[in-house]
C-alpha cells in the first residue's frame, strides 16, 4: 500500500516535472517569436523617430501613451495568452491523461478482448478437439466393433476349421494307427526272423574263428565287410578295418570265409537285410 | 564339364558307397574258439620221405612244437601235390585245413639241394584255386638243410601268427654222461643244439661239474659255472670258436652267471668266502663288482630285467625261496611272489613286462609255471613233478626245462598256454640247466 503511494507520488512529481518543462519551453518560444517582430518596427518606428525628430512633443506624449496602452494592452494579452496557454496545457494535460486512460481502457480492453478471443479460440479448439476425440472413439468403437465382429467370424472359421482338421487327423490316426500295427506286426516279425539270422550267422563264424593259443587277441579288432549270394555263400570279404596285425586279420578272413555258405532267410525281403554284412571280431 | 562329370560319379560312388556301408547289418564276433591253426605240410622229397633230414617233417615238427599249429599226419594227406596249379583248395578245406604247405627238395647233384617251398592260404578266397601268401626258391648245401628247414617253420610261422618264430634259435644245456671205462665217473659237457634237440655239439667238456649256462644277448657267448679247478668258477666261451675266458673266481661259491640285456656286465651270485651268496654285478669291460644284496640268507638265480634296470632272483631271506626284485639303482628290494612255498628260478617272458616264468613248487611237486606279476595269478603248465631250470624262448611262446623220466634228465618244451608239452629227442646220459638262445 506504500509502495503503491510512493510510486504514485514519484510518478506525479516527475509528471509535473514535465508539465513545467513543457510550459517554460513553450513560453520561452513566444518569448523569442515577439521581438523580432517588434525589432522591426522598432527599427521602423527608430526610423520614424529619426524621421519624426520634427515631430512635436504633444505627437511624442501621445506616443508614450500608445506605447504604454500598447505595453499594457500586450501585457493583458501576454497574461491571456499565459492564461490560455495554462488552460490549453491543463487542457491537453487531462487529454493526455484522458487519452492515456482511454488507453489504458483500450489496452484493457484489448486484452480483455484478446484474452476473450483466445479463450473462445481455446474453448473452440477444446471443442474441436473434443469433437475430433469424440469422432475418433466413435471411429475406434466402429473400428473395434468391426474387428470384433471379423474376429468373431474368423475364429469360428479357423474353430470350424481345427475341428474339420482334428476329425481328419483323427481319422487319419486311427488309419496310421491301424496302418502301424499292423507294420509293426510285420517289423517285428522281420526284426525277430533277422535277429534270428544274425545270432545263426554269429555263431557261424564264431565256430571257426581261430584264437591262437597264448597270442593276446586282447584290443586287437578287425572289421570286414561281406558281401552274400542269396544262398548265403560269401561273395567277397573286405577288409575294412585292420587290426594292424595281418596274421590276425587273416584269421578273421578265414573264419568268414570258412563259415560260408552263411545261413541267411530265403525270403527275399529278409535277404536283403543280410546282402552286406559288417563283421567285427574283437576279443574282450 | 568332363570334370564335373568326373566328379559327380566320384561324388555319387562316394554316397553310395557310404550309404552301402551304412547299410551293412553289423554283426559283433567276441569269442572264437581258442586252437592251433590246421595246416597240412605235404612231403617235399617222396624219394625220401622218412629222412629226418626232409624239410616237411622238419617243418612239420617245429610247427607243432610250437603249440600254434595242428599239422596234419603225413599219412592222412589225400594227395601230395608239389606244384600250387594241381592244388585243389576245396578238397583241402573238406579235411578242415586252413593252409597248406608244399615244395620240393631237389639235390642238384654237387653236395646241394635245390629247394622250394609255397604256403597256400585255403580260405583267402572264395575261389575253388588257393591263394598263394608265400613262395620261396633255396639252394643250400646239403649239410644246411635242417638249418633251412628251421627257415622256413620260422617264416611260416611268422606269416600265420604275427609273431617271430624261434625254430632257428639255439639250446645250451649241460651233459653228463658217465665214463664208459669207469661208470661212477662222469663226464660233463656244455652242449650247444638247435632247438628240435638235433645238431647237438659240445663246447666244452669236464670231467667236472658244468653248471648254469646262459647265453649273451648277441648269441655269440655263452656263460656258466665250472668245477674243473674242484672250485666254482664263472667262464664265457665263444660258441663259434670256443675260447674261454674266466670271468670270475673270488673265495666260496661263484654261481648263476646271467648276461645284462646289453651284454656289458653279469649279474652273479657270489658267497665271498661266507656260507651265503649275495647279488652282485660284473662290469665285464672293467672287471668292477657292484654288490646288490648285503645278508646272511641266500641269494641266488639273478636274471635281468628286459630294461636292465632290475633284477629278479630268488631269496630264503623270508623262510622259503621266494622271487625278489632289486632296483639297480635305489637297490631296493621287493619281494614279487607269495604263492605257494617255494618259487625260484624266475625269468621275465620277452613281450609281456608283467609276466614270468618260474619254478613251482605245490603239492603236485616242481613244476613250470607263469606268474602275472600284475594280477597275481599262477599258471601252472607242466605236471612232471620233477622240473627243473625253466629257460623261455625269445618270443615267450615256449619254455624249454630239464624233467626226470625213469631215472634220467631229458629235456621238454611247454607252450606258455601249457597247451603243448614236448619231449626233446632222448641223448645219452642225463639232459640239464637249459638256456633258450636269443634271436
Amino acid at each position: 500500500m506504500q509502495a503503491r503511494l510512493k510510486q504514485s507520488f514519484g510518478f506525479s512529481f516527475v509528471f509535473h516535472i514535465f508539465i513545467a518543462v513543457v510550459f517554460f519551453v513553450s513560453l520561452s518560444d513566444s518569448l523569442m517569436n515577439i521581438p523580432p517582430a517588434s525589432s522591426a518596427q522598432e527599427i521602423q518606428d527608430n526610423k520614424e523617430i529619426v524621421n519624426a525628430v520634427a515631430i512635436s512633443e504633444n505627437d511624442l506624449s501621445q506616443e508614450i501613451r500608445a506605447q504604454q496602452a500598447a505595453d499594457a494592452a500586450a501585457k493583458a494579452k501576454a497574461a491571456s495568452e499565459a492564461k490560455q496557454l495554462a488552460a490549453a496545457k491543463a487542457q491537453a494535460l487531462a487529454q493526455i491523461q484522458q487519452a492515456k486512460q482511454e488507453q489504458a481502457a483500450l489496452a484493457l480492453k484489448q486484452q480483455a478482448d484478446a484474452k476473450k478471443a483466445a479463450d473462445q479460440l481455446a474453448q473452440l479448439q477444446t471443442q474441436q478437439k473434443q469433437a475430433a476425440l469424440q469422432l475418433a472413439e466413435t471411429q475406434a468403437q466402429t473400428a473395434a466393433a468391426a474387428k470384433k465382429a471379423a474376429d468373431a467370424q474368423q475364429k469360428a472359421l479357423a474353430a470350424q476349421k481345427a475341428a474339420d482338421a482334428k476329425r481328419a487327423a483323427q481319422q487319419q490316426q486311427a488309419v496310421t494307427a491301424q496302418k502301424a500295427a499292423a507294420t509293426a506286426a510285420t517289423n517285428t516279425q522281420m526284426q525277430n526272423e533277422i535277429n534270428r539270422y544274425v545270432g545263426l550267422i554269429t555263431q557261424a563264424i564264431q565256430a571257426q574263428w581261430t584264437q591262437l593259443p597264448g597270442v593276446d587277441q586282447q584290443k586287437l579288432a578287425t572289421t570286414m565287410l561281406i558281401r552274400l549270394a542269396a544262398d548265403g555263400t560269401v561273395l567277397q570279404v573286405q577288409n575294412v578295418g585292420s587290426s594292424g596285425n595281418p596274421a590276425l586279420d587273416r584269421l578273421a578272413l578265414t573264419a568268414v570265409y570258412k563259415a560260408s555258405p552263411l545261413p541267411v532267410p530265403t525270403d527275399p525281403a529278409l535277404f536283403a537285410s543280410f546282402r552286406e554284412l559288417k563283421v567285427q571280431f574283437s576279443d574282450n | 564339364m568332363k570334370k564335373y562329370s568326373v566328379w559327380t560319379l566320384i561324388t555319387t560312388l562316394m554316397i553310395f558307397f557310404s550309404s552301402s556301408a551304412l547299410a551293412a547289418l553289423d554283426i559283433q564276433i567276441t569269442r572264437g574258439v581258442v586252437r592251433a591253426i590246421p595246416i597240412a605240410i605235404v612231403p617235399f622229397d617222396e624219394n625220401n620221405p622218412n629222412s629226418p633230414n626232409d624239410i616237411s617233417r622238419i617243418v612239420a615238427n617245429d610247427l607243432s612244437h610250437s603249440g600254434q599249429f595242428q599239422v596234419m599226419p603225413q599219412s592222412n594227406l589225400p594227395q601230395k601235390p608239389h606244384d600250387a596249379d594241381a592244388v585243389s583248395a576245396d578238397l583241402w578245406k573238406t579235411l578242415g585245413l586252413d593252409d597248406l604247405v608244399i615244395g620240393s627238395s631237389v639235390p642238384t647233384g654237387n653236395g646241394q639241394t635245390k629247394v622250394d617251398m609255397t604256403l597256400l592260404d585255403l580260405f583267402h578266397s572264395n575261389q575253388s584255386t588257393p591263394t598263394v601268401l608265400m613262395r620261396q626258391s633255396y639252394t643250400v648245401a646239403d649239410s644246411q638243410t635242417r638249418a633251412l628247414a628251421h627257415h622256413i617253420s620260422d617264416i611260416i610261422y611268422e606269416k600265420l601268427t604275427g609273431e617271430k618264430g624261434v625254430f632257428s634259435t639255439r639250446l645250451a644245456y649241460v651233459k653228463v654222461t658217465p665214463l664208459p671205462n669207469n661208470p661212477r665217473h662222469k663226464v660233463y659237457a656244455l652242449m650247444v643244439s638247435d632247438v628240435d634237440g638235433h645238431n647237438a655239439k659240445p663246447l666244452l667238456t669236464s670231467t667236472q661239474p658244468i653248471m648254469s649256462p646262459d647265453w649273451s644277448p648277441d648269441g655269440k657267448q655263452i656263460v656258466y659255472v665250472s668245477f674243473e679247478t674242484k672250485l666254482p668258477q664263472i667262464f664265457t666261451s665263444d660258441v663259434a670258436t670256443g675260447q674261454r675266458r674266466l670271468i670270475s673266481s673270488f673265495p666260496g661259491i661263484n654261481g648263476a652267471p646271467s648276461f645284462s640285456p646289453d651284454g656289458r656286465s653279469l649279474a652273479v651270485a657270489l658267497s665271498m668266502g661266507k656260507t651265503n651268496p649275495n647279488i652282485y654285478t660284473i662290469d665285464l669291460g672293467s672287471g668292477r663288482l657292484n654288490q646288490l644284496t648285503n645278508d646272511a640268507s641266500i641269494n641266488t638265480e639273478p636274471s635281468w630285467a628286459p630294461d636292465g634296470q632290475s633284477i629278479l632272483f630268488t631269496s630264503d631271506r623270508g623262510g622259503a625261496p621266494q622271487i625278489y626284485s632289486i632296483d639297480l639303482a635305489s637297490k631296493q628290494t621287493q619281494r614279487m611272489t607269495y604263492l605257494g612255498s617255494y618259487n625260484a628260478s624266475a625269468t621275465y617272458l620277452a613281450g609281456n613286462p608283467t609276466k614270468i616264468s618260474l619254478l613251482h613248487r605245490d603239492d603236485r611237486g616242481f613244476n613250470v609255471a607263469i606268474y602275472d606279476l600284475q594280477s597275481g595269478t599262477m599258471q601252472i603248465l607242466t605236471q612232471g613233478g620233477y622240473l627243473e631250470s625253466p629257460s623261455p624262448a625269445p618270443n615267450g611262446r615256449m619254455i624249454v626245462y630239464s624233467t626226470n623220466v625213469g631215472g634220467r634228465r631229458m629235456l621238454g618244451m611247454v607252450s606258455s598256454n601249457g597247451q603243448v608239452n614236448i619231449r626233446l629227442p632222448e641223448v645219452s646220459g642225463d639232459a640239464q640247466a637249459p638256456a633258450w638262445s636269443p634271436y
